[in-house]
């Protein structure tokens, strides 16, 4: 599906993390998490992780989120009650019930002139979301919108001292990020493609602990792992060539291409096939892990967050699980992208298991 | 592409000494080929032979000669 947000530009982007940093070395090295030597050497060069920043216990994705979000808005003064939207995008909210983006709201203090709503998808959402807060801005009188995105990806959901704790994961690491879109009728149109593919739902899966199947065996996410290399080798760079097509513009057009931090043989086989030269491909995942949904702007912030440069042509695209992918075209002002925020900061809810 | 030389490029694919692979030997006795070298040879096949290969055919090679055959 083609669209154009018109009269929206992306205002401010951040990205938080955990303090807390980890190399695959110090974290897999000693060889007692089912990581030998030889396919921690061979997962480094192939994946391209080198080490990831990972929570302690207490700390969720929102709380990064949340972080991100507060220095934009502290950062440019803006007015709490002008922000008419709030979108978070993640598969692992913070309660089975509310929608996390409702305690992002109160959080964050914005006023309850505003719609609120949690979207679940994974790898493609930040460009999905872009998609979704824009077509609504455009139908509102809201000034500012907040779109927020990611996982808590890097420690396992049941803690390791409990008999089914998960095994801690070598791909994906946490981060969590937050865009500020304003209306500005001076703002260049971004151009989306999108798609979705139900048929691969079981590509990439959990399936435990919830009203399907409620008894909850292990928390594994079960992912067919060529399957979805197929897909994203095939799919995406069809779609970015697709877009490319529609919009008469070859990769000497772009500034920048940021694919999501899949890993590195899947974004250098999307690169070869769309024509990208390596160097424009910003990339995050050596330092950053696999951080879904917010993997496109850990890429911006950790390349271009000091950078005095003006508007870039950019060419974004975020594919994986549903399946889902998705591509847009689109400028930012590279003034416009912070630095990492680090917080070991996280909230306290009031509520404690007995 | 002689067998020699397909076995050859099967070798790098599988990150593995020179002469380390063999038409007859079973893939479920190789340590290398694991999930990682799969999407190797996904790359290899593609950038070589043009082909896609899908999870299903990749299941069905039982040995190194299995894929030989498949490399044209």
């Amino acid at each position: 599906m083609y669209s154009k947000i018109e009269g929206i530009r992306i205002d401010a982007l951040a990205v938080g993390v955990p303090d807390r940093w980890l190399s695959l070395d110090e974290q897999f090295g000693d060889g007692t998490k089912g990581v030998d030597a030889r396919n921690l050497k061979k997962f480094k060069k192939n994946v391209g992780v080198e080490g990831r920043y990972v929570s302690t216990e207490k700390q969720t994705n929102s709380d990064w989120c949340y972080a991100a979000a507060e220095k934009i808005l502290t950062e440019k003064g803006i007015d709490r009650n002008q922000v008419g939207i709030i979108i978070y995008i993640t598969q692992t909210a913070d309660y089975r019930e509310p929608a996390t983006s409702m305690v992002l709201q109160h959080r964050l203090g914005i006023g309850t002139d505003c719609i609120v709503f949690d979207i679940n998808l994974g790898c493609s959402g930040f460009v999905y979301g872009l998609n979704v807060v824009g077509s609504i801005m455009m139908q509102c009188d809201a000034k500012y919108s907040l779109l927020m995105c990611g996982e808590t990806g890097g420690r396992p959901k049941i803690p390791a001292d409990h008999p089914e704790a998960d095994t801690e994961s070598i791909l994906f690491g946490d981060a969590g990020s937050a865009a500020l879109l304003k209306k500005d009728d001076s703002a260049d149109d971004m151009h989306f493609l999108s798609k979705s593919d139900g048929n691969g739902f079981k590509s990439l899966i959990d399936p435990w602990g919830w009203y399907r199947n409620p008894v909850q065996l292990k928390n594994v996410q079960k992912m067919d792992g060529v399957a979805v290399f197929n897909f994203s080798t095939n799919e995406a760079p069809e779609l970015i060539n697709e877009l490319m097509d529609k919009m008469k513009t070859t990769p000497n057009d772009y500034d920048y291409l940021v694919l999501h931090q899949a890993n590195k043989l899947i974004m250098s086989q999307i690169e070869k096939k769309t024509g990208f030269p390596e160097e424009k491909s910003l990339k995050s995942i050596a330092h950053y892990g696999n951080t879904s949904s917010a993997s496109i702007p850990t890429a911006l912030v950790h390349n271009l967050a000091d950078s005095a440069k003006g508007k870039s042509h950019f060419l974004l695209s975020g594919f994986g699980i549903g399946l889902s992918w998705s591509a847009v075209d689109c400028y930012i002002d590279e003034k416009d992208i912070y630095p990492l925020v680090k917080t070991n900061e996280y909230f306290e809810d009031g509520y404690q298991a007995e | 592409m002689n067998e020699k030389e397909k076995l050859a490029l099967l070798e790098e694919t599988f990150d593995v000494d020179e002469g380390a692979l063999s038409p007859e030997m079973e893939l479920d006795g190789i340590e290398e080929y694991d999930s990682m070298t799969k999407l190797s040879l996904i790359v290899m096949v593609e950038e070589e032979f043009g082909k896609k290969l899908t999870g299903a055919e990749i299941k069905a090679f039982k040995t190194v000669q299995d894929i030989l055959n498949y490399m044209q």
